[in-house]
C-alpha cells in the first residue's frame, strides 16, 4: 500500500504543483490589491454596490465589508475555496478513473490486492493532496496578510476558516470518488465531478440570494463551513456531523460499486 | 484439481453478446490453448477469469475458489499478460518491476534477472520510450516474477520478434515442467501446436470444441496454391483434389483446400504442368472458415 501511495504521489506531483501555483498566484494578487483596495474602500464599495445583487452573491462579495484585513480575507477566501474545491473534486474523480482511462487497470487490478485496498490507498493520496492545498492557503493567507493587519491578529480566524475549508475539501474529495464509481465512462468522471461542484455552487448562490434561509444550508457543502458564519459562530457541530456522514456514505458507495463493477479495460 | 473451471459462464454487454455458456476445465499442470478468430470472445473469457469484468450468469473458479468480486489474495497465484499493454508514464522498466515487486514482497531478484536476460529486455529505459515488443517483454517479466501457479496470457506472441517469441514459449514450457498451469489465447496455430496439451476453440462467443491438439479439426487439411501452365483444368477435374477456387488477382492461379493424403495429393498434382506450387498447413482462419462458416458465406469466388 505504501508503494502505491508513493507512486501515486509521484505521478500526481506535477498536477498538484500546477494547482498550488494557481492558488499561490491568486493569493499573491489578492494581497497586492489589498493595498489599493484599503486606501480606496469607499470607492471600491460603491463599485461593488453598483453591481446587481446576484453578481455580488456569485462572487462572494455580498454583505461583506472591506474595511479590515479580516473582511478582505473573507472576500479572498471565496476564491481560495473555489479553487480548493475544484481541485478536491477533480482529484477524487480522477484517482480511480484514470486507471481505466489510461488503460493501466488491467495491470493494477490483477495484483493480489483487493479493490477496496486500492481505493483506500488512493484516498490517502487524495487526502495528502487536498491537505497540501489547505496548508498552502493557510500559510499564504497568514504570511501575506500578517503585515497588513496593523497589529490586529486575525490568525485564529484564518486557522478556523482553513479547518472549515479542509473539511469541505475532504467532502468534495469523497464526492469525486463517488462520481468515478457512478460514471462508467472514466473520461466523464471528472466532468461529472465538476458538474456536481457547479450544481452545489449554484444552490449555494440561490440560497444566499433568497436571503435568510439558513435551514437550507444542508443542501450544499459550500455552506457547511461558510467562512463568515464560521468566523462569527464557529463550526456548526450539526453540519460537521452531516459532512462526515456524507463523506462516509460516499466512500461506502464507492467501495460497494467498485467491488462488482466491470472495469473498462 | 482444476486450475480453471467455468460453468455456464456468460457475459452480455446490454443486448450484445460477449460469451455464452462457456464450460471449461483446465487441469493443474496443463498447457491449454484458447483459439478463435478476432472478436470470438477470447479476451472477454480471460477478463471474466480474472474478475476484471463480472459474468452476466454462470461461474468461474480458479484453483477451486470462485473468482472473487473485488479482487484479492487469489491473484498472488496468477500471472497475467494482457494482449495490449499500457503502463504508467514517467516510470522506468525497473521502477515498474520494483513497484510490482511491492505487491508480492519477493525476496530474491535472481529469477527476474534471468527473465530480463533471456527476453533481452533493458529495464533502465522510460516506459514511454519502449516499443510495443519491449512493453510486452516488461509485461511478461512482471507476470512471471512472483512464480505464479497459473499464467494467463492473451495473445502472448503478438509484438514479439520470432526469436523472443521462441524464448517465451521455452520459458513457459520450462515453467510447465515445474507444474505451472499455462492458459493462453492465440489465433496462431503454430503456437498451439508447439506447446499445448489441449485446446479449446471459440467462435462467436461459444465454445465449439475442446480436446487434445492432435485431435484439432482441420489437421488433415492442406492448402495448395499453384499456377497451371497451358490448358486450364475444368472445375470438375479440380474438385477431385479438393475445394478449389481461382485467385482473382492472378490468372491461372488456383487455391485448393484438400483433404487428400500427401502422396495422393502430390500424384494428382503431378498430372498438371505447374509453373508454381506451394503446399501449406491451413491457418486458423482457414480452418474456421472450412469447418464453421456456412458454405454460402465463403465468398463469391468459390470455384466448385
Amino acid at each position: 500500500m505504501g508503494a502505491m501511495i508513493l507512486k501515486e504521489l509521484k505521478l500526481g506531483r506535477r498536477s498538484l504543483l500546477v494547482w498550488l501555483i494557481i492558488t499561490f498566484v491568486t493569493a499573491t494578487f489578492g494581497a497586492l490589491e489589498y493595498e489599493m483596495v484599503s486606501s480606496n474602500v469607499e470607492l471600491v464599495e460603491q463599485g461593488i454596490n453598483a453591481m446587481p445583487r446576484i453578481v455580488r452573491v456569485m462572487f462572494g462579495i455580498d454583505g461583506v465589508g472591506l474595511t479590515t484585513a479580516l473582511d478582505y480575507y473573507l472576500v479572498m477566501y471565496f476564491w481560495y475555496a473555489l479553487i480548493a474545491y475544484a481541485h478536491a473534486v477533480s482529484v477524487g474523480a480522477s484517482l480511480l478513473s484514470k486507471e481505466e482511462r489510461d488503460k493501466t487497470a488491467e495491470y493494477l487490478y490483477t495484483k493480489p490486492y483487493p479493490r477496496s485496498a486500492i481505493i483506500n490507498a488512493k484516498l490517502v493520496v487524495g487526502i495528502i493532496n487536498v491537505a497540501a492545498m489547505a496548508l498552502l492557503i493557510w500559510l499564504t493567507s497568514a504570511v501575506i496578510l500578517m503585515p497588513l493587519t496593523d497589529g490586529r491578529g486575525i490568525m485564529p480566524e484564518i486557522a478556523i476558516t482553513t479547518v472549515g475549508l479542509f473539511l469541505t475539501q475532504l467532502l468534495f474529495l469523497t464526492l469525486g470518488f463517488l462520481c468515478s464509481a457512478l460514471v462508467q465512462n472514466p473520461r466523464k468522471a471528472v466532468s461529472a465531478g465538476f458538474f456536481l461542484l457547479l450544481a452545489t455552487y449554484l444552490i449555494a448562490v440561490a440560497i444566499e440570494y433568497l436571503g435568510t434561509v439558513d435551514y437550507l444550508s444542508f443542501l450544499t457543502p459550500f455552506h457547511y463551513f461558510n467562512a463568515l458564519v464560521v468566523v462569527e459562530q464557529g463550526i456548526s457541530p450539526l453540519l460537521l456531523v452531516l459532512s462526515a456522514v456524507l463523506a462516509v456514505l460516499s466512500l461506502l458507495f464507492t467501495h460497494r460499486l467498485y467491488k462488482t463493477r466491470d472495469l473498462l479495460v | 484439481m482444476n486450475a480453471i473451471e467455468t460453468a455456464g459462464l456468460a457475459k452480455y454487454y446490454g443486448k450484445n453478446r460477449g460469451v455464452i455458456d462457456i464450460d471449461l476445465q483446465v487441469k493443474e499442470g496443463e498447457i491449454f490453448g484458447f483459439i478463435g478468430p478476432n472478436g470470438a470472445g477470447k479476451t472477454t473469457t480471460i477478463r471474466l477469469l480474472l474478475g476484471l469484468i463480472r459474468p452476466t450468469s454462470g461461474e468461474a473458479r480458479l484453483f477451486g475458489q470462485p473468482v472473487p468480486a473485488g479482487g484479492g489474495k487469489l491473484y498472488a497465484k496468477i500471472g497475467y499478460v494482457p494482449s495490449e499493454v499500457t503502463y504508467y508514464p514517467e516510470m522506468t522498466g525497473l521502477d515498474l518491476l520494483n513497484y510490482a515487486n511491492g505487491f508480492y514482497e519477493l525476496e530474491s531478484g535472481h529469477w527476474v534477472e534471468e527473465l530480463t536476460e533471456r527476453l533481452q529486455f533493458d529495464p533502465e529505459k522510460n516506459v514511454r520510450t519502449y516499443s510495443h515488443g519491449n512493453l510486452k517483454k516488461l509485461c511478461i517479466i512482471q507476470a512471471l516474477m512472483h512464480q505464479p501457479q497459473l499464467v494467463i496470457l492473451d495473445e502472448p506472441g503478438s509484438g514479439l520478434d520470432p526469436l523472443i517469441r521462441k524464448e517465451l514459449f521455452d520459458i513457459l514450457e520450462e515453467l510447465n515442467q515445474k507444474g505451472v498451469t499455462i492458459f493462453f489465447s492465440t489465433h496462431v496455430l503454430e503456437e498451439i501446436e508447439r506447446t499445448c496439451h489441449r485446446v479449446a476453440m471459440i467462435k462467436d462467443g461459444r465454445l465449439l470444441q475442446v480436446g487434445p491438439v492432435d485431435k484439432l479439426p482441420g489437421r488433415d487439411m492442406h492448402i495448395v496454391v499453384m499456377k497451371i501452365a497451358g490448358s486450364q483444368p475444368s472445375k470438375v477435374e479440380l474438385a477431385r483434389i479438393g475445394e478449389a477456387e481461382e485467385i482473382p488477382a492472378k490468372p491461372e492461379y488456383y487455391r485448393i483446400l484438400s483433404r487428400q493424403p500427401v502422396n495422393m495429393l502430390v500424384t494428382n498434382l503431378s498430372q498438371y504442368k505447374l509453373d508454381y506450387l506451394r503446399i501449406s498447413d491451413p491457418t486458423l482462419e482457414e480452418i474456421f472458415m472450412e469447418l464453421y462458416e456456412p458454405a454460402v458465406k465463403r465468398g463469391q469466388n468459390s470455384y466448385v
